[in-house]
């Protein structure tokens, strides 16, 4: 491969970002950039109150910046996503009102806030940003402003002007989506089954070579692959699937014999890797109705369930034990 | 060709590469015709240097190592000498400080023969010349020599100083790794990648690397006080992909590495463009107001409002700026006072005799100007006119860049920007 791209060892420093002095002993960066912030106030001679006075530094815990709740997500000053713990979130009573990133350099005693988020922001910006676990893998591009913004709203706006949000798990927020399975013959995904579960539409073929399968479903009519991992026994989806060992792929397969409409979906369960051995214990349980499949893997390769047309809702449940379920919007077929 | 015997010093003419005598002698008795650059002679060399006392296979070694600080200094000084200012022989300064004496200085007034048993009986710590503290910290099961020095290079305090001082960031390549995601990895292996590796296998390595990587470095702090220098020793590279040699291991992380850096050179590059054709958009702070009625005040009024607010913000923040106290009271009126007259960084860095860096750091107007427009926002809020700025994010932030930019550009050309007017008067007094 060529490559005209010349790298270098060095990153120019970011605009307004702030040094600390020699003598800083922080050694976490949530301690750096708390110091930097209390630094960047002094600079600006703000006498805003921030809190709380101590244990500032301990990880996860909500600041206070002029009476506003502020919840600190921090990474490495290369970093190209802030994992956010949603966990404050759950509930309005306890959710802050704005999110400062920090990307911070332990190694130059240098950090940079990219900007804030308000609830309202974050909300948004969740609904199309991975999720690992209790956490959220949001860019750092997401965040805007700087420490300016974040002074601005805090010194400006009154309270109530930013009222807090609780964010709802991903799960809860498709409970009343319906994805229409027809739509996939176009090319069209349904924007939360996209952006929460990260799905993929591809090209049968493609589908059928990355799963390794000489035998593709005949009738295939279109595909939908949702990439899948084991963090520990958490099962993930999506973006937060790529950083598993463990990785495998439920396909979803609009079959039928007319092009533009799909009677049939097969629903497979297959290693990332061609060949590969599902983990044992994973299950795939679907209903339509008072129809249930179910399957579970034991020295598997893949597991797959097979539904036909019809006017009840397909519910797709993925089952690991030690884990929460993953459970897909209803899947509907034309009846 | 030299490499093992020129050694690359920096000197009052510049960086050098002088032949070293006693090093083509050696290696004449030593090697079979000319001695080609390699893993293999690099081994050899540092076999004999570490089995007996002789300080020559030690002295072919540093020139070794110097060529390849040489280079990197080169290649990092041609990527941002234009941008940041560094110079050449500052940062070489660091690095190629070796005479090719054959003694060290082991204590103020002594030295001894340059061996290795002798160099590795010296105590922790940065050693002088820099070569010495390459060769004696170096593992051959982790990477090649040249390599090895440029990882020691780029762990250097001092140079990251001079470095962060110009504005630049020196990031290791195992931090990199770190604070990449998968994502990241994965794109930038797709268009960079220079090894045979797939990019599944390096995926699969680099998602075991972040958690091992923090456990390490939580050791690495506790046992230096330090969050840098970090190196992964073969323990970690073992534990990282037990069923590899380490050293392909660490090869295997240095080439996912390199494909971050290209992958963000060219991204950042492609940032600078987009940057270039963006404009700017100037807003008169007075159209911000709440929609007019009968009662309302006139654009005259508000703007006499406006300018009256930004006064007394500026009258109360800005004296402590110019005045703070301390050692830096001469430079920064210097600088101050020529961005009054409208100087760019590098005529100020100049004219008060200083880094472009260090303009950058010590005068920032444009942070003064966001403080003062927010101060003097809060003081607005209070007029009817301007009283949703407290209640909506959007208002509150088009008043305050407004204020910023009505303060850092003038209203017509030929104008001075208020900030700098009120600097400029108050330089006068």
């Amino acid at each position: 491969m060529t490559d005209d791209t010349t790298p270098t060892d060095l990153l120019p420093m970011p605009t307004g970002a702030i040094e600390l002095p020699v003598s800083t002993t922080a050694t976490s960066l949530r301690a750096l950039a708390v110091a930097a912030l209390k630094l960047a106030l002094a600079e600006r001679r703000l006498a805003i109150p921030l809190g709380p006075e101590t244990a500032a530094e301990d990880e996860g815990r909500l600041l206070s910046l002029n009476r506003f709740g502020l919840q600190l997500a921090t990474a490495g000053i290369s970093a190209d996503q802030l994992a956010v713990d949603v966990t404050p979130w759950a509930e309005v009573a306890t959710a802050p009102q704005l999110l400062l990133a920090a990307l911070v350099d332990e190694e130059n005693d240098v950090v940079w806030f990219p900007g804030v988020l308000t609830g309202q922001e974050l909300i948004a910006a969740a609904s199309s940003a991975a999720r690992q676990g209790d956490q959220l893998l949001l860019e750092p591009e997401s965040f805007g402003g700087g420490l300016d913004r974040l002074f601005t709203l805090v010194q400006l706006l009154e309270p109530g002007a930013l009222p807090r949000h609780a964010l709802l798990p991903a799960t809860q927020c498709l409970q009343t989506t319906i994805v229409a399975v027809a739509d996939w013959l176009s090319g069209r995904l349904d924007g939360a089954l996209a952006q929460i579960f990260g799905a993929e539409w591809q090209p049968v073929t493609q589908g059928a070579f990355r799963s390794g399968l000489t035998a593709a479903t005949n009738d295939a009519l279109a595909l939908v692959a949702i990439p899948l991992g084991l963090v520990g026994k958490q099962l993930v989806c999506g973006q937060a699937a790529d950083e598993c060992i463990e990785r495998f792929v439920l396909q979803m397969i609009a079959t039928g014999n007319a092009p533009f409409a799909p009677d049939g979906l097969v629903l497979r369960l297959t290693a990332a890797m061609g060949g590969d051995l599902l983990p044992d214990g994973l299950s795939l349980a679907a209903s339509q109705g008072s129809h249930e499949q179910r399957q579970s893997t034991a020295a598997d390769t893949t597991i797959e369930l097979v539904f036909h047309g019809g006017p009840e809702l397909i519910n797709v449940r993925l089952s690991y034990p030690g884990s929460d379920d993953l459970v897909l919007p209803p899947l509907q077929l034309p009846g | 060709m030299g490499n093992y015997q020129d050694l690359c010093t920096l000197t009052p003419a510049g960086i050098q590469c002088n032949p070293q005598s006693a090093a083509t002698s050696y290696l004449a008795q030593t090697c079979e015709g000319e001695p080609e650059p390699s893993r293999g002679l690099d081994e050899a060399l540092i076999a004999l240097g570490r089995r007996g006392n002789d300080p020559l296979p030690l002295l072919c070694l540093r020139c070794r190592v110097s060529h390849a600080l040489e280079t990197w200094l080169l290649v990092t000084y041609k990527a941002h000498h234009q941008a940041t200012g560094i110079e050449l022989a500052a940062m070489a300064s660091y690095a190629l400080d070796d005479d090719g004496a054959l003694t060290i200085r082991t204590a103020p007034s002594e030295r001894a023969p340059f061996t290795y048993a002798r160099i590795a009986s010296l105590p922790a710590g940065l050693i002088s010349p820099f070569s010495a503290e390459v060769l004696r910290s170096y593992d051959p099961a982790l990477c090649g020599l040249p390599h090895w020095a440029k990882l020691k290079i780029q762990a250097h305090n001092e140079l990251k100083a001079y470095f962060r001082q110009h504005g630049l960031l020196l990031i290791s390549d195992w931090a990199l790794l770190r604070n990449s995601s998968a994502t990241r990895v994965r794109q930038a292996c797709e268009q960079h990648l220079r090894s045979g590796d797939t990019i599944e296998s390096l995926n699969v390595l680099h998602s075991r690397y972040g958690p091992l990587y923090d456990a390490a470095k939580v050791v690495h702090k506790q046992a230096t006080g330090k969050a840098s220098g970090w190196q992964p020793d073969l323990a970690f590279l073992r534990k990282l992909a037990p069923e590899e040699d380490p050293f392909t291991t660490s090869d295997r992380l240095k080439a996912i590495a390199q494909a971050i850096r290209r992958f963000m050179t060219e991204k950042a590059n492609q940032s600078l463009d987009q940057a270039a054709e963006a404009g700017y958009e100037a807003v008169d702070p007075a159209s911000l107001s709440s929609p007019t009625n009968d009662d309302a005040p006139s654009a005259q009024e508000l703007k006499a409002l406006i300018d009256a607010a930004l006064q007394r913000a500026m009258d109360q923040h800005m004296p402590q700026v110019l005045a703070p106290g301390g050692k830096n009271i001469d430079l920064l009126s210097c600088l101050w006072a020529g961005w009054a007259e409208g100087l760019k960084q590098r005529p100020l860095a100049e004219r008060c005799g200083t880094s472009q860096g260090t303009v950058s750091k010590q005068l920032k107007p444009e942070l003064q100007a966001s403080a003062i427009a927010t101060a003097a926002a809060v003081e607005l809020k209070r007029h009817p006119a301007f009283a949703s700025c407290g209640q909506s994010v959007e208002a509150a932030e088009r008043l305050v860049t407004a204020l910023r930019n009505h303060l850092l550009q003038p209203e017509r050309e030929g104008d001075i920007a208020p900030l700098r007017r009120w600097v400029q008067t108050h330089q006068s007094q």
